[in-house]
């Protein structure tokens, strides 16, 4: 503790940068530099004869409690930045405080240190960060329409298809009915056949203008696991319309239609959607016959990597614009278009993910535009990892799960997401194992009826890897024999039966953890 | 015109009720109060088991049961295996002092009139009632939910839902399973397993009524075939063995629950035409009060 | 609505732990735990909505099936639970134990009840353990009959 002699000695303090005070046991100003007037715009005479409790307040901390903890203990007082109020004057401040002795009187000494202008800056820079967080999100909703917008004949052409079949039908079954010639039998099973048609057309004209709509309003930020599969079809469906009508061939090759990714599918549907305009609009106009673009999709186990590959045999690009085309506002349409923003914004949504875009190659006859995303495990590594640290500065504990079911894995990511753990899911074992080389993990949840390898196959080569954190099975009580067979043998630390709930996963990973 | 003719009511009351009744018995200008008088010349009879010895009550349960109020301050088993199921009486009233009262005056009136309890006789007209109708075993959990989350039940303890649920529940699969009989009495379906769905051609009524007082559960089918034998002997053996029956068809421990809930259980038959059973839970913020009341029972048989 | 019950499994270590929803009545199948095939059983009551007479009956069948040896815990007891096991014989017996239920309490100052979860162990004496009201702080008064309310307890061994 300082121990002054007099009161004078006080005044070294009167060249401080810092705001200082020095408070009795009652609170009253024994001593304060002129930083502390300026900082509470108080004048000396109010200064003078005031208490502390009364100049100032706090709506966070009572500031009668701050001086008796201080004056009880001789502990260092620190506070957390609090807002102080002064009569005309608000300011934020971290205070420190310490007991000293001036002719034998404990005294508290007060330093403050004002954080006012951080803060003011801080809530600008968050306001700049929403405004350009709004403006990129405008872009890409300006984006979209204007894909809409050029998509519209499309789908008109694909709604016309479907409208025209239920309207033939509905005629028919019109004139089944006012046929007496056709006899009862004949006339049943042209009625099942027309209803059915038309139902079917129904759903197929829902299913398009769902499509659209989604693929319109949907702005919704979380990834979730999907079947690559039904994104192409989906992006395809809604291009469908123009490829047909103008003749051009639209195909899909996947070495393997079990492939599952991370993403969020709107986005990921924006990028095929529009490299696939691009494609035609290649092909589209030219002389080029037998128009065809494919979509080919391989896995790149080496760099854990899936490549979409957008292919046509259009008139190809030119030397010139190959290095500007992912540029913003770059366009080789004429004015009123197209707005440009298309392939820069694609590259973005793809950076996002972990992924790329690039233009892989292009010549007359041929152009390739490549995407590249993550496995699924490697992208649920990375992207609840990023996650969990936006929200918390500590490291999740990572939690495998294998299930070939996406929905699981969904359900999965979300339960454990919500509470602060870093989920990676696999959709097969064989996936699971390359990654457990890599990344340690804490906790294993696999299903045991999967179709390339078992949940028993998985748990028994994850032991001879001498991978020894907790593993789990999942799946319905039927299969539980399997579980008392395996249990001592590969170590099954329990299993969780389906139907399952937040809680009882919770309950689980918290058991096994320690936590 | 002629006067109408006073009920004359011996009463039998210790020191307790006696003050607590002190009003009726001076008020009640239909009635003609004797103090200990004979039984053999009154209609009937209230008796206060503290004001009997051992053999005054046995004498009096005896010789004149069925035209006997019983008021008592003993636990529900001991009530119902020593008075309901022992001797022929019809009336038990639980000697609750904030409630007794009310009861005695309204079972009075209605034994008076001959008339049986319904759930009107026990709701203000100025209350509120809810009414459902089932006659399918596989809906009566979401008809009762149904009905019973319509309710605005007020001020409460926490939560008379829950009890009603299981009343409501015990009440309509006993009228569903135990009441349709066959032309020579034999019950159609008691033997049943009750995972069986059944559906019968005749509608259980369910009613559920609330005032200022009261929340009132009523269950009533059209059959009218349940007894007073059926109902005390199934209860007796609840009660000595307070486990479950060894039989086909239910478990045997549904009155003993409806019993064990209720504040009062009212049975009401028509025979062969109908059989209403009221449950009543007394308007009560403190769970404690609940579970304090001594169950009444009062049976009405035409 | 739909209450019909159903049950959530999960076996850690040699524990099944059981959690219930909905209805235990006539329509119970309690078949998956018998499937099990471990020693020890934790059931966790609390989302049980309703246990009626039959459901009693489905419920002491289980237990006995489950056999003498078989350690089993009830958690998280409802109320309307508890006085059932109260009043019937068959839910505990021999290595079969509550260890956690509600209670209700009511509180003065707020003129409110409020179902508290207490643990079996803090029952002393078949004596209601003390308890705060969360809203205001002041001790509440416990609001069932205490010799009734606790009676499973003489059932239970320690």
């Amino acid at each position: 503790m300082f121990v002054f002699k007099k009161r004078d000695e006080l005044k070294i303090f009167d060249n401080v940068f810092e705001p200082v005070i020095v408070l009795d046991e009652r609170g009253k100003l024994v001593y304060f530099n002129q930083n502390f007037r300026i900082f509470s715009q108080l004048s000396p005479r109010i200064l003078k004869k005031a208490k502390f409790q009364e100049i100032v307040t706090s709506k966070k901390l009572e500031i009668q409690k701050i001086l008796d903890n201080a004056f009880a203990s001789t502990q260092i007082l620190l506070t957390e930045e609090i807002e102080l109020e002064f009569q005309s004057e608000s300011r934020w401040s971290v205070l420190r405080g310490e007991q000293i002795e001036v002719l034998g009187e404990k005294l508290l000494i007060v330093y403050f240190n004002d954080v006012s202008v951080e803060k003011k800056l801080y809530g600008k820079y968050k306001e700049s960060i929403e405004d350009l967080k709004n403006a990129y999100q405008q872009i890409l909703q300006s984006d979209k329409l204007s894909t809409m917008g050029e998509l519209t004949s499309s789908i008109s052409h694909e709604i016309t298809n479907p409208l025209t079949i239920a309207k033939g039908n509905l005629e028919m079954i019109e004139f089944c009915f006012k046929d007496k010639k056709v006899n009862f039998e004949e006339k049943r099973k042209m009625f099942q056949t027309g209803f059915r048609n038309v139902r079917d057309s129904i759903h197929r004209i829902q299913l398009i203008v769902q499509n659209m709509r989604d693929f319109l309003h949907s702005s919704e930020e979380r990834k979730e696991y999907c079947r690559l599969e039904s994104i192409l079809k989906i992006s395809m469906e809604l291009v469908a319309g123009y490829y047909n009508s103008s003749g051009v061939r639209l195909n899909l090759k996947m070495e393997t239609t079990e492939i599952v990714v991370l993403v969020n599918r709107i986005k990921i549907e924006q990028v095929i959607v529009n490299l696939l305009k691009n494609a035609f609009d290649a092909i589209n106009g030219t002389s080029v016959k037998n128009g065809k673009v494919e979509i080919i999709v391989t896995t790149d186990y080496t760099r854990d990597m899936i490549n979409i590959d957008v292919v046509d045999n259009g008139g190809g690009i030119s030397d010139k614009d190959k290095d500007d085309i992912f540029d913003m506002f770059f366009t080789t349409k004429n004015i009123g278009d197209g707005t440009g923003l298309g392939l820069s914004i694609c590259k973005r949504i793809m950076s996002a993910h972990s992924g790329t875009l690039i233009l892989e190659s292009s010549k007359k006859g041929e152009t390739v535009f490549r995407i590249r995303i993550p496995v699924v495990e490697a992208s649920s590594y990375s992207y609840n990892e990023t996650f969990l640290k936006r929200i918390s500065s500590s490291d999740g504990k990572k939690i495998l799960v294998v299930d070939n079911e996406v929905e699981v894995l969904n359900v999965m990511n979300k339960f454990l997401q919500d509470s602060g753990y870093v989920f990676i899911g696999s959709t097969n074992g064989e996936e699971a194992l390359r990654f457990l080389k890599n990344i340690q993990v804490d906790l294993i949840i696999t299903d045991v009826e999967m179709p390339l390898m078992s949940g028993e196959e998985f748990a028994s080569k994850v032991r001879s890897q001498r991978v020894n954190v907790p593993l789990y099975y999942l799946s319905s009580t039927k299969n539980v024999e399997i579980f008392n067979k395996n249990k001592d043998k590969l170590n099954i630390a329990g299993f969780l039966m389906k139907p399952f709930s937040q809680t009882q996963v919770l309950d689980i990973i918290k058991y096994s953890l320690g936590e | 015109m002629t006067e109408k003719a006073k009920v004359k009511i011996s009463y039998f009351l210790g020191k307790k009720l006696g003050e607590e009744l002190e009003f009726i018995l001076k008020s009640d200008a239909n009635v003609q109060w004797c103090n200990r008088g004979d039984p053999e010349l009154s209609q009937l009879i209230l008796v206060d088991i503290e004001a009997m010895t051992t053999d005054e009550l046995e004498d009096i349960l005896t010789k004149h049961g069925p035209h006997v109020l019983l008021v008592s301050g003993h636990d529900d088993e001991y009530n119902f295996l020593n008075y309901i199921s022992r001797y022929d009486i019809n009336h038990l009233i639980g000697a609750t002092l904030t409630t007794v009262e009310n009861e005695i005056k309204t079972n009075i009136d209605l034994i008076s009139r001959n008339k049986g309890c319904t759930i009107d006789s026990i709701v203000n007209p100025s209350g509120k009632f809810y009414k459902a109708i089932i006659n399918d075993s596989s809906k009566v959990n979401d008809s009762l939910d149904e009905l019973i989350n319509s309710i605005d039940i007020g001020s409460f303890f926490n939560s008379p839902s829950e009890y009603l649920k299981i009343l409501g529940n015990e009440l309509v699969m006993n009228a569903l399973y135990g009441a349709a009989c066959d032309g020579n009495g034999n019950p159609l379906y008691n033997e049943l397993d009750r995972k069986v769905q059944i559906k019968l051609d005749r509608n259980i009524d369910v009613c559920i009524g609330i005032d200022e007082h009261v929340l009132a559960l009523s269950v009533k089918d059209a059959f009218g075939t349940l007894t007073r034998e059926v109902l005390t002997k199934s209860l007796a053996r609840s009660f000595r063995e307070k486990t479950f029956e060894e039989k086909p068809g239910g478990a045997g421990l549904g009155f003993f629950l409806i019993f064990s809930h209720a504040n009062q259980l009212i049975v009401n038959i028509d025979s062969n035409r109908s059989t209403e059973v009221i449950c009543i839970i007394d308007r009560n913020k403190r769970f404690k009060s609940y579970k304090k009341r001594i169950t009444s029972f009062h049976f009405f048989a035409r | 609505m739909n209450v019909k019950m159903t049950l959530e499994k999960q076996i850690i270590d040699d524990e099944a732990r059981i959690f219930i929803s909905g209805n235990i009545d006539e329509d119970s199948d309690f078949s998956e735990i018998m499937e099990l095939g471990v020693k020890k059983y934790v059931f966790d009551f609390a989302k049980v909505t309703m246990l009626n007479s039959c459901g009693i009956r489905e419920w002491i069948l289980l237990i006995d099936k489950l056999g003498e040896n078989a350690n089993i815990r009830y958690k998280n007891c409802p109320q309307i639970v508890i006085e059932q096991m109260g009043m019937v014989y068959g839910f505990i017996k021999k290595e079969a134990r509550i260890e956690s239920f509600y209670a209700p309490y009511f509180c003065s100052d707020c003129d409110e009840e409020q179902k508290i979860l207490l643990e079996a162990k803090d029952i002393k004496d078949q004596k209601a353990p003390s308890v705060n009201c969360k809203k205001c702080g002041m001790e509440m008064e416990f609001d069932e009959i205490e010799e009734q309310y606790f009676s499973f307890m003489k059932n239970m061994e320690w």
